[in-house]
């Protein structure tokens, strides 16, 4: 019998706070985990005797990186409850401001921290030395996402104009119009940024996911889409708790999802990808072919390129509705209360996040579930951890660690939505 | 050519909401030549927020052995920050030091850049700052009005000298 520990401490560039474990004995992982030992931070509890209205702005708390996402759940939750559904120039806009989260969001994890795993370096400052390009690229980019969470949203993070209904001031066309230009230099630099990324050297390696996603009649899905599988499911967000269930495991404070009666499964950017592909614009299509991605892609490590992609789509989306917009007759429309239970499911840019609120006939919320996306994915997170640290048990010890924690950073995981600290261990006995 | 002041914190965690108190402070300076900017974190947008040819203060509340009120005045155009204001505070955002060292690599340093560190007591929940820290406030509003107007005038004189 042989054996060694790996440790790392602290595993940085991951948005929030988490631990793993891996147990390597005869050569054989026997065990991974990924612990997330984040306090209980209350968001469903707190929510119960708040009014309806109130669910935007308390979720969009949840995270600094994806309020936009938190906000789009709630908000469609509500009106799913009180029988309204937004359209028309309303919709649209809810769409541009998913389009300035997924920028933002994107942008920052491909370039400031996933980057440096592909080549080399210890963070994105080290590694903008050498790619002041890429870097400044992505800095700039960023900032045009900020930008258009800006304006329809109030300010870049934890945007306070959107409610139920609506908006509580609508954009004008000419407040719009600066973006365009910006947002045309963005597509630029998006497809640059697929280029880039294309070009890293990826890891050989692939699973054989269950990738769950929106999916939309005519659309790449942000806010709306039936939930579907690449293994038969199909089904609207209501039907959400018939067909996932959390687990609590006790080694961490978010609870696993899993599929009824089966097992892991994939939400993200490759999920979102392979059961959407012929739903992104052509300028997106044709960025993922020449990046040399099929229609599906099986191997996380690509994922990098994947957010690119999306990039570009949200970009090329951003251009769309601006150079269509027309302001909406008024901001909002009235969202009467009403008592029942309304679910939502949308993308955020690190998978499907889902929401469901029962409200009383005054309004006020009675009982809230929310479904992280990085909750949903961690399960599958180990699965992989186990089955890379298996096909590479030759490396060397850092080596492997830092492919370890590479694979993590494929979930972009939004920790803190769920967690707190990274601390990576691998015991070999 | 523009002045810009910085303020960083988060009003609702007690003293590290200084650097806002002290562009509370500054804001009937708020105008095209300088500019006062408040922000609850310095994450990488930092870096765009200036030009090439601006002076900037920023202002951000520390933690450390010094006693609560304390001020330190660094020139981060001449020097990296010291080490202990290097890291993140947050495992969310890039910290001061680290967007402040990303501008250098970058080469996206402003002409200058000052960097006013106060050191809090109390990081606690809630609102107004510590008797201490609330006076330093003050006294490193009135260093920035004095700094800064001593800019203008140099800028000015300098102005006049080209024309």
């Amino acid at each position: 019998m042989s054996g060694r520990t790996i440790k790392v401490d602290y595993l940085s560039r991951v948005e929030g706070e988490g631990s793993l474990f891996v147990r390597i004995k005869d050569e054989q992982v026997v065990d991974a985990q990924f612990k997330i030992f984040e306090p209980p931070r209350f968001f469903e509890a707190f929510l119960r005797g708040r009014h309806f209205t109130e669910a935007p702005d308390i979720t969009a708390r949840i995270c600094g990186i994806c309020p936009v996402a938190y906000q789009m759940s709630a908000v469609h939750a509500m009106e799913d409850a009180c029988g309204v559904k937004v359209e028309g120039p309303l919709r649209e806009l809810r769409r541009l401001l998913y389009c300035g989260e997924w920028i933002e969001s994107h942008v920052l994890h491909i370039s400031m921290l996933h980057a440096p795993d592909f080549l080399g370096y210890p963070d994105a400052i080290r590694m903008a030395a050498d790619h002041p390009e890429a870097v400044q690229r992505a800095l700039t980019l960023k900032k045009i996402g900020n930008e258009i969470v800006t304006v329809l949203g109030g300010r870049e993070i934890h945007p306070i104009n959107v409610k139920v209904g609506g908006f509580h001031r609508a954009p004008r066309a000419r407040e719009l119009a600066p973006l365009s230009e910006r947002l045309k230099w963005g597509l630029d630099a998006a497809l640059e940024t697929v280029r880039w990324t294309a070009a890293l050297e990826i890891p050989d390696f692939s699973g054989d996911y269950e990738f769950v996603a929106l999916r939309h009649s005519d659309e790449y899905p942000f806010n709306e889409g039936k939930l579907v599988s690449d293994r038969g499911l199909d089904i609207p967000s209501r039907e959400y708790d018939h067909h996932f269930v959390e687990e609590h495991v006790e080694r961490t404070h978010a609870l696993h999802s899993i599929r009824m009666g089966g097992g892991a499964y994939m939400v993200g950017p490759l999920a979102r990808y392979a059961l959407n592909f012929d739903r992104l614009s052509p300028v997106a299509q044709e960025a993922a072919r020449a990046a040399g991605l099929g229609p599906i892609c099986r191997n996380p490590f690509r994922s990098i390129i994947v957010r690119a992609v999306e990039t570009v789509y949200a970009c090329d989306e951003a251009l769309r509705i601006i150079g269509d917009y027309e302001p909406p007759p008024s901001p909002a429309i009235a969202v009467p209360p009403r008592a029942g239970t309304g679910y939502a499911c949308t993308e955020a840019p690190r998978g499907m996040l889902y929401h469901r609120y029962r409200i009383d006939g005054s309004g006020i919320i009675r009982d809230a579930k929310i479904v992280p996306p990085t909750a949903q994915n961690q399960k599958q997170i180990e699965d992989d951890l186990r089955r890379l640290v298996q096909g590479r048990l030759e490396l060397p010890q850092d080596q492997l660690t830092r492919q370890c924690e590479q694979a993590i950073r494929n979930y972009d995981p939004c920790i803190s939505c769920a967690t707190h600290f990274l601390r990576l261990t691998i015991e070999r006995l | 050519m523009a002045t810009l002041v910085i303020g960083i914190g988060n009003r609702h965690r007690r003293d590290d909401g200084v650097g806002v108190v002290v562009t509370s402070f500054l804001s009937d300076l708020d105008g095209p030549g300088l500019r006062i900017i408040s922000t609850d974190s310095a994450d990488v947008g930092l870096v765009d927020r200036w030009s090439a040819d601006d002076t900037v203060f920023v202002v951000d509340a520390a933690s450390g052995d010094d006693p609560p009120g304390t001020i330190h005045r660094f020139d981060a155009t001449a020097a990296s920050l010291p080490a202990q204001m290097r890291g993140s505070p947050s495992t969310h955002v890039l910290g001061l030091g680290e967007a402040i060292a990303l501008a250098r690599v970058l080469n996206r340093l402003p002409r200058q850049l000052i960097v006013y560190a106060i050191v809090g007591g109390d990081f606690g929940y809630g609102g107004g700052l510590t008797t201490a820290v609330q006076d330093a406030a003050a006294e490193v509003a009135r260093r920035i009005r004095c700094e800064a107007a001593a800019r203008l005038r140099e800028s000015m004189k300098q102005q006049r000298e080209e024309d």
